[in-house]
């Protein structure tokens, strides 16, 4: 069992790992409700939406990493009140609003890094995640975070279980519709901006549905969803890092291929079992 | 001293019990310039079982809406046991079949328990007096052995059945169902009519948008009669006459004279799924 010590001999890799992991289940519960309310595009779009946020933290910050989760919060509660905004005031249906915000920041990002020097390796980073540059106050980050977003989920699950169903529903209870809406979009927000070093902008909206859509396949209770998801998502993040490390393939790709597989897998389990 | 309930369920509505659980004072409400619902006068007593009937985009849908707060009226009022509906929970309604994600990761009791939220409270666990009550409105609506099954493996009519346990597990005493019949067989139509006759032993007042005028008049006490404005409200024999029809389905219903004083009157129902459901009526 060599082969999975070897590669705990590297801090970078015990943060790596550890990183993949804690990302991996963070995502899987607040990407479950994506999945449940056909968010996938919305989600996607808030990755990309962040670049100019990071641009900026980094341009003020001088090249360091403080302060980049505030700014990158900036950028995504901007594009989400954005689209939302335009949705309501125009005639422009959701979808292509969530393409005008998402596009225009991702741009204005693009636009922002390439006045840096050394633009390309930057952005090479953002767009496919460097998970082995995390450093200890990385991990800080999405342990406090991620732990808040799991805390407020257990505390508004049935809440939240009730908007995701049934939007009608909630508003006759007389639930507070708005504040839980704004209350999971501000979480998906949280989790996208910790998660990013991992997998990078241009794979952020796998890590939110491929493991929830492949629990979706194999479970009916929403609780069970999340769990399965969690455990599958952190599988991919550990199996995709040992990929990457022994066969020199980009760890952010190599996670997500993990977790494509897995969902392939689940599918024709399933029609396995349909067939009987 | 603001407790965690009155911060988050601003308290609820308190019911006066000499007003009826429903009344519309000349509502009104329009969509784009378009009137949806024109001077609606309506009062509904305690327990009554009303079939509402009109033509599609009639604003069923919206008095729906209007009656459990969900949109507010231009102009007038709607009164829920004397006070407006923005705080009562005790409104239920029974989403149409297509509004349901039927594939959402949730069984029989899950959706039921739902009706408890508000009652639970927030940051609280469904306890076991939550579980007794959603046990009992399955119990009343015949599902207590499919409690545990996913809802996409009901049938159609089980599915409806699923919804009305999740009004009695909310303790609605107002339920709204928006078009239950639609897709349901004769057997499935009828078990449903039983639940109704139950709903009315426990004194819950029940509105249902209907497109068939004969079920209405068999199966309800009281037809309202709508096409964005209040065209007859009243028994089936005071509505079932050619010339509230003709007010509620312009160009659909034809009166012929049969001999003197003796009309009949058609309903052309080419919409409906079920070809049975042509209206003929003798009068």
């Amino acid at each position: 069992m060599n082969w999975i010590a070897e590669p705990l001999t590297f801090d970078f890799m015990q943060r790596g790992l550890l990183a993949a992991t804690l990302v991996g289940i963070v995502c899987s519960v607040a990407g479950t409700y994506v999945v449940l309310r056909g968010m996938a595009f919305f989600g996607d779009a808030l990755a990309h939406a962040i670049l100019p946020g990071i641009a900026v933290g980094y341009l003020a910050g001088r090249g360091s990493q403080r302060g980049l989760f505030w700014w990158a919060m900036g950028a995504a509660i901007l594009s989400a009140l954005g689209i939302g905004w335009i949705t309501q005031k125009t005639k422009i249906k959701q979808d292509t609003a969530i393409g005008i915000v998402f596009s225009g920041m991702f741009a204005l990002g693009i636009a922002l890094i390439s006045t840096v020097h050394n633009y390309a390796a930057d952005l090479t980073h953002l767009l496919f995640g460097n998970i082995l540059g995390v450093s200890s106050a990385d991990l800080w980050l999405i342990f406090i975070f991620g732990g808040m977003v799991l805390l407020l989920n257990m505390l508004f699950y049935k809440e939240f279980r009730i908007i995701a169903f049934d939007p009608v529903l909630a508003k006759t209870l007389r639930l507070p519709d708005r504040f839980l809406n704004f209350l999971q979009l501000l979480m998906i927000a949280v989790v996208i901006v910790v998660s990013l070093q991992t997998v990078g902008i241009g794979l952020m909206v796998a890590m939110l549905i491929t493991p929830p859509a492949t629990a979706f396949l194999l479970t009916r209770r929403l609780w069970k969803m999340m769990v399965i998801a969690a455990i599958l998502a952190a599988l991919s993040g550990l199996s995709g890092l040992y990929i990457s490390y022994f066969w020199g393939v980009s760890s952010g790709a190599s996670i997500v291929l993990v977790a494509t597989l897995m969902f392939i897998a689940a599918w024709g389990l399933q029609f396995v079992f349909k067939r009987n | 001293m603001l407790t965690r309930r009155t911060l988050f369920t601003s308290g609820r509505a308190v019911h006066n019990p000499y007003a009826p659980p429903l009344r519309l004072e000349n509502v009104s409400l329009q969509f784009n310039g378009k009137p949806a619902l024109t001077e609606v006068n309506l009062t509904i007593e305690s327990g009554q079982q009303v079939a509402v009937i009109g033509p599609n985009g009639a604003g069923k849908s919206t008095l729906f809406k209007v009656i459990s707060g969900i949109l507010k009226p231009a102009q007038g009022e709607v009164l829920i046991f004397g006070s407006q509906p923005g705080k009562h929970g005790c409104i239920g309604y029974v989403p149409q079949y297509n509004q349901v994600d039927w594939h959402f990761p949730a069984n029989v009791f899950d959706v039921v328990m739902m009706g408890r939220a508000s009652r639970i409270g927030l940051f609280r666990q469904p306890g076991e007096t939550d579980r007794e009550i959603v046990h009992q409105a399955l119990e009343t609506v015949g599902l207590s052995t499919l409690a545990h099954q996913q809802i996409s493996e009901l049938s159609g009519g089980q599915q409806q059945r699923v919804f009305i346990a999740r009004a009695l597990a909310q303790e609605a005493e107002i339920v709204l169902m928006d078009e239950p019949l639609n897709g349901l067989d004769r057997d499935s139509q009828n078990d449903l009519f039983e639940i109704f006759r139950v709903l009315r032993r426990k004194q819950v007042t029940l509105l249902v948008a209907l497109h068939d005028l004969q079920i209405a008049a068999a199966h309800f006490e009281k037809i309202l009669l709508l096409n964005h404005r209040v065209l007859g409200f009243g028994t089936p024999e005071e509505i079932l006459d050619p010339v509230h029809l003709l007010k509620a389905y312009p160009g659909h219903v034809h009166l012929i004279e049969k001999s003197p004083g003796e009309k009949i009157a058609f309903a052309d129902s080419c919409c409906d799924p079920n070809p049975e459901a042509e209206d003929e009526l003798d009068r």
